[in-house]
């Protein structure tokens, strides 16, 4: 079993014994419906929570270095709601396992789901509609905004 | 195997955590027993003694067991700190803040909404003392949880270095140094 050199993943198993092996102990070694879909199989979530942290770094990036772009403040409006989805969801699984809390494990996943697609509608309508979430935060700690410095030059 | 007989036993004098590892007690003094007839076969000084005095608590751990309804052994309380589930604590803690923040205010302005211009004035209406601690308040956690985000990426990578001790620990100390360079002086834009 090869793993990639350069990320690391699920550790691959053996599937579970078929039922001709439970009758047929000699066919346990060689038992069929072995081979996975493929060899990423069961990581995906794993790696989609890499994927848009790893994501996030050039992000972020941009906007602390070169300040405003829309197509940025897009991305990270984006980004960032689904990567706290990711961590509030490991956090309900954690804090309020399905287990022992039944109910209330699923209420929570769904009002987690409901509440990332408002937070995505808002951060999006404030992207289009207003000055951005770059621009906004430079507002907030400086009093002034390199868009606004931007838009003065050009008048 | 005979290194099993070296076994604390639980005397009555223990006050406090008596009643809720009594039965764990009870079964360690069986076990203790048991194992203790095979150390007759190993040298004397390594038969089970009690040594150092057990340490008190801050916490009763018969109360909290009362109210769990069932055993329960302090943990976090008496593990040592230690950097690496302080470290793992913190990223937990300043994630969830950080993006309890993002999310109340973008709920905010889907319920009550704002222009930018009005929330930059009234932020700039406060004194400089309290924008300050506000950014530390913001800068800091942000810059932790992005550096320490970075550690954990290495971790994915399955570095030999960043994986060993040595490495966790070098590692650590150096997201703690950054997060007080990159904290502090992004709250220091003014």
């Amino acid at each position: 079993m090869t793993r990639s050199r350069w990320i690391q993943t699920a550790v691959t198993r053996p599937a579970p014994l078929s039922s001709q092996a439970l009758l047929n102990p000699s066919s346990a070694t060689n038992p069929t419906g072995t081979e996975h879909k493929s060899k990423w199989h069961g990581s995906e979530h794993w790696m989609a929570e890499r994927f848009y942290s790893i994501l996030l770094i050039p992000s972020l990036a941009t906007s602390l270095i070169a300040g405003p772009v829309f197509v940025n403040d897009l991305v990270l409006g984006v980004l960032l709601p689904v990567h706290v989805h990711m961590g509030f969801d490991c956090m309900i699984q954690d804090y309020i396992p399905a287990r022992k809390y039944g109910i209330w494990h699923t209420v929570s996943t769904w009002t987690l789901r409901v509440v990332t697609g408002i937070v995505l509608y808002g951060l999006f309508t404030f992207n289009t509609m207003d000055v951005g979430i770059t621009a906004f935060v430079q507002k907030l700690w400086t009093g002034t905004s390199k868009r606004e410095l931007r838009l003065k030059v050009e008048d | 195997m005979l290194g099993l007989a070296i076994r604390r036993t639980f005397t009555p004098s223990t006050a406090g955590l008596i009643t809720a590892s009594s039965v764990f007690a009870a079964s360690q003094r069986v076990a203790s027993s048991v194992v203790l007839q095979k150390a007759r076969l190993s040298t004397a000084k390594e038969s089970g003694v009690v040594g150092t005095p057990l340490p008190t608590l801050e916490i009763d751990a018969f109360k909290r067991s009362q109210a769990f309804k069932r055993p329960i052994s302090p943990h976090l309380f008496i593990y040592q700190p230690q950097l690496t589930w302080y470290l793992s604590m913190f990223h937990r803690i300043t994630g969830a803040a950080v993006g309890a923040a993002l999310y109340g205010g973008a709920i905010w302005y889907v319920f009550f909404p704002f222009t930018s211009a009005a929330a930059a004035a009234y932020v700039a209406s406060f004194p400089w003392i309290v924008k300050f601690v506000a950014k530390s308040a913001i800068a800091l956690p942000l810059a932790f949880h992005s550096f320490n985000g970075l550690r954990h990426l290495m971790w994915d990578t399955a570095s030999k270095y960043g994986l060993s001790l040595k490495g966790v620990y070098s590692t650590g100390y150096a997201v703690l140094g950054a997060t007080a360079v990159v904290g502090f002086g992004y709250a220091l834009l003014y």
